[in-house]
């Protein structure tokens, strides 16, 4: 049996949670979608492997950090979405050790080798 | 003509005359215009014509929803029911369900589903018209220009390759051009829209020739009506060239027999002087004959004719009513000169009229919308001479007396002969001359005559002889010694 590989997404939006359930599913990845970050926290207790997380930053305040430093601790990879160009979000992000920080709107096929690349190693 | 039978007809007719038969099939077509030019209605009637033969026809609606276009076409009098409808348009969900995203562009999420819609109908309909109305609104499901030019190519040859000829609908503005549809499309319609009426032109037309310029188009209850620019050179019909009498023995001695079938005739005189009722004199020796004759009156009602052609001995009541006269009254500002000259070939064409007068040239150039009405006239007249019709134009100058002059408005070099009548005073009493100035086809007599129009008809007298000055109006009398 192959166990499909799992990406955690948080996301504030509904319908993009379900648009990225759509697309990333049919690359072959499972996809848990979580509305904001205690329900974040819940669902890495609850999963045995997370193979990455998807962060979208949007709508949410300072506190989102915390989160990134638990999945730091964790070793799970992580990418940060960001609605802006921001030279804050993408310092931060880095510092609390995001594998990348990423601009709205994404391009489908970038999104898909970034994973991919995070994923194998 | 020989690839005339394998176009597709375009629903309209006076199109189909533009394009030479209609579209070549398995191409796609640019329709451009500004909103209300009439896009979706010529859509309609491409759509209705292959329904009319049969054919699997498929409307892909990317602005309006389908049933505001149904209801549409339905007040037009087009008969939906066989066409088959692919509604992209947005609808009300996309506001009401929250449906907004950001994490992706648009052309990303929607294109794929937008595609696989288009691509199922088609491959489960297989038609062979297709119209997309539309095309513009796949920009916005592009993330790029270089996309969307690729993204329209391929859509549009893929419609081809399965055997659909495509008519597409451009939304442009100086903003959002759409030159690059322009390069991407075999053909090119023009739609536009100025105070002076409708208007429709071919730019590109890739595999087959086209008619030129700008036609005139009308939106009516009954649908798009297509009015192509007469072009005189399309017709050149066998016709006898005989000379035709006017009925009056010594108006015929002056115009040495009559005039000559096929050749026009301009009639020009002040006001009353009796230059409508020469141009029904010979149509009533036509109708004797057995000919057809018609006058496009711009400015006498019906009844006044009739009444004061009965009351000279023309009986225009019989000869209408046998069918040998048609009196058409046009009104003011009703047609384009593309629109009336159809008028006009309709009737010649298909009722084999012989003769046909207009009444006159300044009501004519005043009443016809548009730009430079004496060009099309030009190309009206030589349209019929060349198909044999025999053209009289009435022509009325402002001078009752002297200062010759042919026409007011420069249009005596359409004309083989012209015909002209004066006032003159002789004894304080005002008297008629009628002479003629010009014959193209023969020679005539250069003096004038005296005529009177009486109530038995039309009395030409014998050549004024000893008088002269008649032209400017106050003769004097010669002695035969002064002039020998």
């Amino acid at each position: 049996m192959s166990l499909k590989p799992l990406i955690l997404a948080l996301n504030r939006n509904k319908r993009n949670l379900e648009i990225l359930e759509k697309i990333l599913g049919k690359e072959g990845y499972q996809v848990v979608g979580v509305l904001d970050p205690p329900e974040l926290d819940s669902e890495i207790e609850k999963q045995e492997k997370i193979d990455m997380v998807l962060m979208d930053i949007s709508g949410f305040d300072k506190s989102i950090w915390t989160s990134c430093e638990r999945l730091r601790i964790k070793e799970i990879p992580f990418l940060i979405l960001s609605p802006h160009h921001q030279r804050v979000v993408e310092e931060q992000g880095k510092i609390e050790g995001a594998h990348g920080v990423l601009v709205k709107p994404l391009v489908v096929k970038e999104l898909l080798v970034l994973i991919k690349s995070l994923i194998d190693d | 003509m020989s690839n005339d039978k394998e176009k597709l007809s375009s629903g309209i007719s006076g199109l189909d005359e533009i394009l030479m038969g209609g579209f070549v099939p398995n191409r796609s077509y640019l329709l451009r215009g500004m909103p209300g030019t009439g896009k979706t209605a010529l859509g309609m009637h491409f759509l209705s014509e292959g329904v009319k033969n049969n054919e699997k026809v498929l409307f892909i609606n990317m602005g309006e929803p389908t049933d505001q276009i149904i209801d549409n076409a339905q007040k037009m009098g087009f008969n939906v029911d066989n066409i088959d409808f692919l509604d992209l348009s947005p609808d009300e969900s996309f506001f009401s369900k929250m449906e907004a995203y950001d994490i992706f562009s648009p052309a990303e999420v929607e294109r794929e589903s937008t595609t696989s819609e288009i691509i199922e109908k088609i491959e489960s309909l297989n038609p062979q018209r297709v119209f997309l109305d539309p095309i513009t609104q796949f920009r916005y499901l592009s993330t790029d220009e270089f996309q969307f030019r690729k993204q329209a190519l391929s859509f549009l040859r893929f419609l081809t390759d399965k055997g659909a000829t495509v008519l597409f609908t451009s939304e442009f503005s100086a903003h959002d051009p759409d030159d690059d549809l322009q390069f991407m499309s075999d053909g090119i319609i023009n739609l536009d829209f100025f105070s002076e009426g409708r208007s429709i032109s071919v730019s590109k037309f890739r595999g087959s020739g086209f008619r030129f310029g700008t036609h005139s188009m009308r939106i009516t209850p009954d649908g798009v009506k297509v009015y192509p620019r007469l072009r005189p050179m399309l017709k050149e019909k066998e016709f006898k060239h005989e000379t035709i009498s006017s009925g009056v023995p010594e108006m015929d001695e002056l115009l040495h027999g009559g005039i000559e079938r096929g050749t026009a005739t301009i009639i020009s005189g002040p006001s009353g002087v009796g230059k409508t009722t020469i141009g029904i004199q010979f149509m009533k020796e036509a109708a004797g004959r057995g000919e057809r004759s018609v006058v496009y009156t711009f400015e006498e009602s019906l009844e006044s004719l009739i009444n004061r052609c009965e009351s000279i001995n023309i009986p225009v009541k019989s000869m209408i009513n046998t069918g040998m006269l048609e009196v058409v009254p046009v009104e003011p500002l009703r047609y384009s000169p593309e629109e009336f000259a159809q008028l006009v070939r309709e009737e010649v064409d298909s009722n084999e009229s012989k003769i046909v007068m207009i009444d006159s040239t300044s009501g004519y150039t005043l009443s016809l919308r548009g730009e430079d009405p004496v060009r099309h006239l030009h190309s009206l007249t030589k349209y019929m001479t060349r198909s044999g019709v025999t053209v009289i134009l009435i022509n009325e100058v402002e001078n009752i007396t002297g200062g010759l002059k042919v026409t007011e408005i420069g249009i005596s070099y359409l004309a083989d002969n012209i015909i002209f009548l004066r006032y003159f005073e002789m004894n304080a009493e005002m008297r008629k001359a009628i002479g003629v100035l010009k014959k193209r086809l023969s020679d005539f007599e250069k003096g004038l005559r005296e005529i009177t129009i009486t109530k038995y008809g039309i009395r030409v007298g014998q050549p004024l002889k000893n008088i002269r000055g008649i032209l400017n109006g106050s003769p004097e009398r010669v002695n035969k010694e002064d002039s020998d």
